[in-house]
């Protein structure tokens, strides 16, 4: 792996590593460490045999390893190019922000509220939610689609393939 | 989850089912009056559940209400089995038990419910043949052939099982200590991987369920033993392991049960339509073919093998200082 | 000869009116359903396993593998235009694939794709035919040891694949194997990392992984990105446009080829074989490409060889499945299921007292490739019209298709709040240029790895010396061996002998 890696990799990141790229591999680092410490609680090798501990800790070095030697990699390549213009908080490749976080609440949210209000109900507020909100669709067709979308769902999943999606809120009136 | 949220959330349920109690009880007559749910912790197309598809099938007629089947394999069951443990006890919520997650995992490892005090055993219906098997060009002729040189030579004789903790591996390994043998468990994370792994050489031995039967019809693999009570049709010249000379045996069964605090009346009403399904022709079949043995266990037998394997299981897992009682 | 009479025997069966019907409807569900971003074969054939529950044991498995093709190639089509694998095997298909697609060649991308399972299922059924059962001989000659040794390989042709920095490949390998270790440790039971959740006592799903990472993920830098108008993808006119032309069926003969056997070999092994088939066949390719710097933007070549291998391995994997009853796979455990339900143990002695149902079966894959061809070739401008649908209507589409697809996998909410979380980390990952496809993958071979090699170990009574005193294992790491070492290889060689290599 040292072989050829570091020479292509000074090609490759002659882009100049963002902060967030070193910030990212940064937190594997820690990941990998906490990986490290976590993995320690189990018994390394019990029986004469590897047990539970080794391969969690064989990983972890591995990754905190590699994303300490990457993270040096990305440092020197980011101070030689500092010549550079510095770039802006978030990435270039985030244009709409706002879109971003309203799908990405979603993401969360739906699942969350998935079993405890019910596959129609969640899946309308999400979908209106992204319609609406996220695509900047007028209430009308954002209306239609999500509860055309819905329905279509709910008779796909559960009348045709026989899925039994959460009732929740709605247990008492859909059977 | 921290343990005491768990804790608090199990009391929850526990109060929700409290309350329940009374209006069960008047539902009690009319049962069932509506579909029934019953849960499956197992993935489908597993032996567990087509034999239960099958019986819950032949039991629709008897109740007079459709079953309705909902597979919940997650967390090995232990979902299905929290789902169930706070379900209300109206008869309307009931799921497939097995030793597995009833008697065994509570010991092996820490679970979301009690075992012993949130269910209400229903019967029982099965039981997953144990079988020991060897190649048919072993050297091992009779089971304690297997023993005599596992004692002599430690460590040397492989065991292929499908996990650690699984009724076939405590089985033997509760029979090795008896023997004075020190086997090496391979666990394969099924039988099937367990049965190739002992085809080709690759382990001494196997100990597997019905899923080796082909094999030993083919004249691949000899069987030793069973570890059960009683001789199994399909290989009828199989000893059990009390012919073997060994004081007990592995009753790894497979049934119904339901949250606790079902009221009487609703549990015979289920106790009755299950065991009267398991005469059917369809449900018969299926056990056949799947080389699950029949176990015909009534409410009272059910409760009592529950609370006699949990004590047993705990023993010898304290025995054999594994799972829980490993350190 | 006993094998021909049964494969004809078996093309009457296959044949018959009913049961090619039931091909036909089970390669057109497979394909309707696959086709939705996030619902993979695993999920398809899981939901669409009660259908066959009332035919006969034929007619049902019949009609089951033309779903598991069909699912398959659905899972190709989302992989190529919305680059959501619907498998493991596809993640390789993703890389060119989609790139192709971006490229305006999505059609030719999924007629190659076509194409190439056809002809790769040619080649297994004919290899099926020619050794017949006694295949199934190489599966029992694996051990864990020979498991060890093929997932060594496997995991070192990984940190191969995907362009960008082979250090970063390699950090991503490494956080799916430790990912792998999530849940019960697979010898002694011991709960690790679960954060005492017993909804992670199984480990992360896999289907939940991809839904994640590539699906959702892909919703999200949709949500991130320009609106449509500035969003520049290139759309064929004309149908022309939309098949291979005879550059790309030039490009694409020798991959097809080899991918097909080496599918097929890798496919008779039930553990891992056929998802190492689709990844190796992609590595093989890039290294004997004239220009290696194509792959990772949009080289055909890199589509069809993977789309070979895994349809080849699919098929191959039939084998261990009827003559020794192991499923190599999740979708080949719902196939077992679903004998077992038709009275039927699958074993040595199936192909003794059912060849109508083994032959049958055989034949019928042909026939099931076939009518894939035949169904998805005239239907090609459909699935590159789905490029049309508007971005705002497609990603919440994608969201609710992974959002219900995930939950069907288990019935379980925990599983589509898994999704959304890797999401966003998948999202994340992208933004920072840390490639998800080699986590993916060492994550799956991660399990296997760690379990062969303790099976291996204890089997050996803790000595490392049974993976070379067996002789495939031993070849197996030696080649692993080699291909680590290949670029140094090739510098060595390439000096001795000018220009060569």
């Amino acid at each position: 792996m040292a072989d050829g890696s570091d020479s292509a990799d000074a090609a490759e990141t002659s882009a100049r590593p963002t902060r967030w790229e070193i910030v990212a591999l940064a937190l594997l680092l820690l990941l990998g460490i906490v990986g490290i410490v976590a993995a320690r609680r189990h018994a390394m090798w019990d029986y004469f045999e590897p047990g539970p501990g080794l391969f969690p800790l064989a990983t972890a070095l591995l990754v905190a390893g590699s994303a300490a030697l990457a993270v040096g990699v990305a440092v020197r390549a980011r101070l030689r190019a500092s010549g550079a213009a510095d770039e802006g908080a978030m990435p270039s490749s985030v244009e709409d922000r706002s879109r971003l976080l309203i799908y990405a609440g979603i993401a969360i949210l739906w699942p969350l509220a998935f079993e405890p209000m019910g596959f129609l109900l969640s899946s309308a507020l999400a979908l209106l939610a992204a319609f609406r909100i996220g695509e900047r669709m007028a209430w009308l067709p954002s209306l239609l689609f999500a509860a055309g979308s819905v329905l279509a769902g709910w008779l796909l999943f559960e009348r045709m393939l026989g899925v039994p999606l959460p009732r929740g809120l709605l247990a008492g009136i859909i059977s | 989850m921290t343990v005491s949220r768990r804790k608090a959330m199990i009391a929850a349920g526990a109060a929700g089912g409290a309350l329940a109690l009374g209006h069960a009880r008047a539902q009690a007559q009319s049962y069932p009056s509506r579909p029934i749910t019953l849960l499956i912790p197992f993935a489908p197309g597993g032996a567990t559940d087509v034999t239960m598809r099958a019986l819950a099938k032949a039991a629709e007629s008897k109740l007079g209400q459709p079953i309705t089947i909902v597979n919940r394999p997650a967390g090995g069951g232990a979902q299905a089995m929290q789902e169930v443990a706070r379900a209300a006890p109206d008869g309307y919520t009931i799921m497939n038990s097995t030793a597995i997650q009833f008697a065994i995992a509570p010991h092996m490892r820490e679970v979301p419910y009690n075992a012993a005090t949130d269910y209400t055993p229903i019967m029982n219906y099965g039981a997953f043949n144990t079988f020991i098997a060897v190649r048919a060009d072993s050297q091992f002729q009779t089971l304690k052939d297997l023993t005599d040189y596992a004692k002599a030579n430690a460590r040397v004789v492989t065991v292929g099982v499908s996990v650690i903790g699984a009724s076939s591996h405590l089985g033997m390994a509760r029979l090795a200590q008896e023997a004075g043998a020190q086997v090496t468990f391979v666990p394969f994370g099924g039988g099937a991987p367990a049965v190739t792994a002992l085809l080709g050489r690759h382990i001494t031995s196997a100990v597997v369920s019905g899923e080796i039967l082909p094999h030993a019809a083919s004249g691949a693999v000899r069987l030793l033993g069973t570890l059960m009570g009683a001789r199994v049709p399909q290989a009828p010249s199989v000893p059990t392991i009390r012919e073997l000379g060994y004081n007990w045996e592995l009753n790894s069964w497979i049934g119904v049960a339901g949250p606790r605090g079902m009221p009487d009346a609703i549990v015979k009403r289920l106790e009755a339509a299950f065991l009267e399904a398991m005469n059917d022709d369809g449900f018969k079949r299926i056990m056949t073919e799947t080389a699950t043995a029949t176990n015909r266990q009534d409410n009272a037998a059910a409760r009592k093998q529950l609370g006699d394997d949990l004590k047993m299981y705990e023993a010898l897992l304290r025995q054999l200082r594994l799972g829980r009682y490993a350190n | 000869m006993d094998v021909i009479s049964g494969l004809i025997q078996g093309f009457t069966i296959s044949l018959s009116g009913a049961n090619l019907l039931w091909c036909l409807l089970g390669v057109g569900l497979g394909t309707a359903v696959g086709v939705l971003p996030g619902l993979g074969p695993t999920a398809t054939i899981s939901l669409l396993l009660p259908i066959t529950y009332r035919l006969d044991a034929t007619s049902a498995l019949i009609m089951l593998s033309g779903i598991y093709y069909g699912a398959m190639y659905g899972g190709s089509i989302t992989s190529i235009l919305v680059k959501i694998p619907g498998e493991a095997s596809s993640i390789v298909t993703c890389i060119d694939g989609y790139e192709m697609a971006r490229r305006g060649r999505a059609g030719p991308a999924l007629g190659i794709a076509a194409f190439g399972s056809f002809i790769a299922g040619v080649v297994a059924t004919l290899g099926i035919a020619a050794f017949g059962p006694p295949l199934a001989g190489l599966a029992i000659a694996f051990g864990p040891a020979e498991y060890t040794a093929l997932v060594t390989l496997g995991l070192v042709l990984v940190t191969q694949i995907g362009e960008g920095s082979r250090l970063r490949a390699f950090l991503m390998a490494g956080l799916g194997l430790l990912a792998s270790t999530i849940g019960l440790d697979p010898i002694s039971g011991t709960p690790r990392f679960t954060m005492g959740l017993a909804e992670l006592q199984d480990g992360l799903d896999i289907a939940v992984l991809a839904m994640g990472l590539f699906g959702v993920a892909e919703v999200l830098a949709l949500a991130a990105g320009p609106n449509e108008a500035a969003r520049a993808l290139d759309r064929p006119k004309g149908l022309r446009a939309l098949l291979p032309d005879a550059a790309d069926w030039r490009a694409s003969g020798g991959p097809i080829a080899r991918g097909s056997v080496l599918g097929f070999v890798l496919g008779l092994l039930p553990g891992g074989g056929a998802l190492i088939s689709s990844f190796a066949s992609y590595v093989m390719e890039k290294r004997l490409a004239r220009e290696p710097e194509r792959f990772g933007k949009g080289a055909i070549e890199g589509v069809a060889g993977p789309e070979s291998a895994n349809n080849a391995a699919a098929q191959a994997s039939f084998i261990p499945l009827l003559s020794l009853g192991i499923p190599s796979n999740v979708v080949m455990g719902v196939i077992i299921g679903a004998l077992m339900i038709q009275g039927i143990a699958p074993g040595p002695m199936l192909v003794a007292q059912r060849p109508d149902l083994f032959w049958g079966v055989i034949a019928s894959m042909l026939v099931g490739n076939l009518l894939l061809l035949v169904l998805n070739v005239p239907l090609l401008p459909l699935f590159v019209a789905l490029l049309r649908v508007p971005q705002r209507i497609l990603a919440p589409m994608i969201l609710l298709f992974c959002v219900v697809g995930s939950y069907s996998l288990q019935n379980s909410a925990f599983d589509v709040l898994l999704v959304g979380i890797f999401g966003i980390l998948g999202w994340s990952l992208r933004l920072v240029k840390l490639d998800p496809a080699p986590f993916m993958l060492a994550f799956i071979l991660g399990e296997l790895f760690e379990k062969s090699v303790r099976q291996a170990l204890l089997i050996g009574v803790g000595s490392p010396m049974i993976f070379v005193q067996k002789p495939i294992s031993a070849v197996l790491l030696a080649s692993a061996v080699l291909v680590l070492l290949w670029p140094l290889l090739r510098i060595g060689l390439g000096r001795r002998m000018g220009a060569g290599v």
